[in-house]
């Protein structure tokens, strides 16, 4: 028994037993090089109190960063009940609110005057503007962001305003309802309106959608900057025109997507059902540049201007509205790219070659960050390691 | 021994960093905590629910509290003692018509693998007695062998955490232990045997 007691009181040889690692294997196994002699009685007496083994419970991965979560929403929102706002990066935030008035501002213009300049000023401005949830400015100055799990947010009611599921009564605006509202969602998120007239809209991340808050008696005008699905209401006598800086889409009623990312070289607009026409509003006089048919997709590049219509699958370009990524034989490497701009993060893969591994399949990204994390860790086998907030090894 | 005393000197300066506020050693700490935590937790309950809500509640309160938290020479002994009083806490809000002492565990959910994986070259019969053994055991001393074997804790600090006299943790550990090498005794004899044989 005494014998034994050394062995219980050796830290390290309690954790070879229990809790192996590399290190002590290789210690362990430099110790029998040297002392061959104590082998036998040494494994011997791991074998006999492996008998007292456990399984331990373990924690996915995706449940500990939903608690870490929820722990630090509840920090800062105490922080903010505080009033304990000398946080420099809370000040940034009302001077992007501020920015973003600004813009809607600057909007105003455009509308009333087709100024491009301002317009383009106003996109970049947008895109700096970073935030956790989706948000709605409204005209009269208010704001409202859509926290709830269902991201939907309808604004066809009369003085009711539906987010989520939850429905509130909410003043009429007052001041010119010509006034533009501003939605906008942030990398990470995505959103689904229903506008005045029942025409719904999928936001993509990284989207803004400016939009007035009654619609013109001859025309209903809406302004975007990122990329929508667009599920649109028939209504002859008021065509339906969605303004991007590089052209505009002209629709009497019809499904169709348009990527428009300030980032991206080119603006592309697929359509899904109906009829669209492509109006060209470079040119000092908008000319309709072509009119696509279901399943053709538009492609203006934008440094010089040049349209083309091509046939495609609109599925390929639609299947993001539902959260899924569709790939078909498309490397591990590009899957990891795509999911790194969608939630902004860096992975990081240690085994290159994994990366050139082909698989097909969806990609729903409707679960959480690390649900969609953990998918790669099983299909590339590996063990995730959170370095940071931002950066992840898989290995 | 060196070795986790530098251990303890790296988390000691991220637990002052913490303690000033510092979001991202808080992270560190929960994130290299987090899996001996909820392993112990769910020990002591088998309800995921109240290991998962206890977890959140005690770091939420670490973080609350940052400024008045103690020193500690030992960071995952010192999370451990406030997870089980957190628990413990939140069982007794549940249970509000039953009591529930402090300290007193009706059961520690151990799982003995031995209950799931046979090692083939141990006799059955010697098996069906140590298992005999493994579930006739006390809830307490389940968590004094698991928190001697798997967490790596003191005698000292084992009976602190559950209240007991400071030597009875160490006696505990040593009665289990020499009971499971009495059924094996024959065991290791036969193994020489084999080992002389086959040597032969």
């Amino acid at each position: 028994m005494d014998q034994l007691k050394q062995f219980i009181e050796d830290p390290k040889f309690v954790k070879w037993v229990f809790n192996p690692n590399e290190e002590l294997e290789s210690h362990f196994s430099d110790f029998f090089t040297k002392h061959p002699e104590q082998k036998k009685k040494y494994l011997q007496i791991k074998k006999e109190l492996r008998l007292l083994s456990i399984t331990e419970k373990e924690i996915s991965y995706s449940k500990g960063a939903e608690i870490f979560k929820s722990i630090s929403d509840q920090i800062n929102s105490s922080k903010i009940n505080k009033k304990e706002i000398r946080n420099y990066r809370f000040l940034m935030r009302y001077a992007a609110i501020a920015l973003v008035f600004f813009a809607i501002g600057s909007l105003f213009v455009y509308f009333s005057k087709g100024n491009k300049t301002n317009l383009q000023f106003a996109e970049e401005i947008f895109l700096k503007n970073a935030q956790t949830y989706p948000v709605i400015y409204f005209s009269d100055g208010s704001k409202k962001e859509i926290k709830s799990d269902k991201k939907y947010i309808d604004l066809s009611l009369t003085g009711k305003l539906v987010i989520g599921k939850d429905t509130i009564s909410q003043k009429e605006i007052s001041g010119n309802i010509q006034n533009s509202n501003v939605l906008v969602v942030p990398n990470g998120q995505r959103l689904h309106v229903c506008l005045k007239d029942k025409s719904t809209i999928w936001l993509n991340a990284g989207s803004r959608l400016i939009f007035p808050t009654e619609f013109n008696t001859d025309k209903r005008e809406v302004y975007l900057v990122g990329e929508a699905f667009f599920d649109v209401v028939k209504n002859q006598k008021k065509p339906f025109f969605v303004n991007t800086s590089f052209l505009s889409v002209k629709v009497l009623g019809t499904k169709f997507n348009i990527s428009t990312y300030p980032d991206d070289e080119e603006v592309v607009a697929v359509l899904e059902e109906g009829s669209i026409q492509i109006i060209d509003t470079q040119s000092a006089i908008p000319t309709v540049k072509a009119e696509l048919k279901p399943n053709q997709l538009a492609r203006l590049t934008k440094n010089d201007n040049h349209l083309e219509i091509i046939d495609t699958d609109y599925e390929l370009h639609t299947l993001w509205k539902d959260g899924l990524l569709r790939f078909e034989q498309e490397p591990i490497n590009q899957i990891i790219n795509k999911i790194e701009r969608y939630y902004n993060i860096e992975i990081i893969l240690k085994d290159s070659q994994k990366g050139e591994e082909k698989v097909r399949g969806k990609l729903d990204l409707n679960a959480s960050m690390p649900k969609v994390l953990e998918y790669i860790t099983k299909i590339t086998q590996t063990r995730i390691i959170e370095v940071n907030r931002n950066t992840y090894i898989l290995e | 021994m060196a070795s986790s005393k530098i251990k303890e000197n790296v988390w000691q300066d991220v637990w002052n960093e913490f303690k000033k506020g510092d979001m991202e050693a808080f992270r560190q700490i929960y994130n290299a905590f987090l899996s001996n935590l909820y392993s112990y937790g769910s020990k002591l309950t088998n309800n995921t629910l109240v290991v998962e809500d206890s977890i959140q509640e005690m770091f939420l309160d670490l973080y609350t509290h940052r400024k008045n938290l103690s020193e500690t020479d030992n960071l995952e002994y010192y999370l451990l003692k406030v997870l089980r009083r957190t628990i413990f806490h939140k069982l007794k809000q549940e249970n509000r018509f039953q009591s529930l002492e402090d300290h007193k565990l009706e059961t520690f959910n151990i799982d003995f693998e031995i209950e799931r994986n046979m090692p083939d070259d141990i006799q059955e019969e010697k098996i069906t007695l140590i298992k005999d053994s493994l579930s006739t055991m006390e809830p307490q001393n389940r968590e004094i062998l698991y928190l001697k074997f798997y967490r790596e804790l003191s005698y000292n600090q084992i009976s602190e955490l559950l209240g007991i006299k400071p030597d009875s943790a160490k006696k505990q550990v040593y009665r289990i232990v020499s009971k499971l090498r009495e059924v094996l005794g024959n065991q290791l004899l036969e193994l020489f045997i084999l080992c002389f044989r086959t040597q032969n």
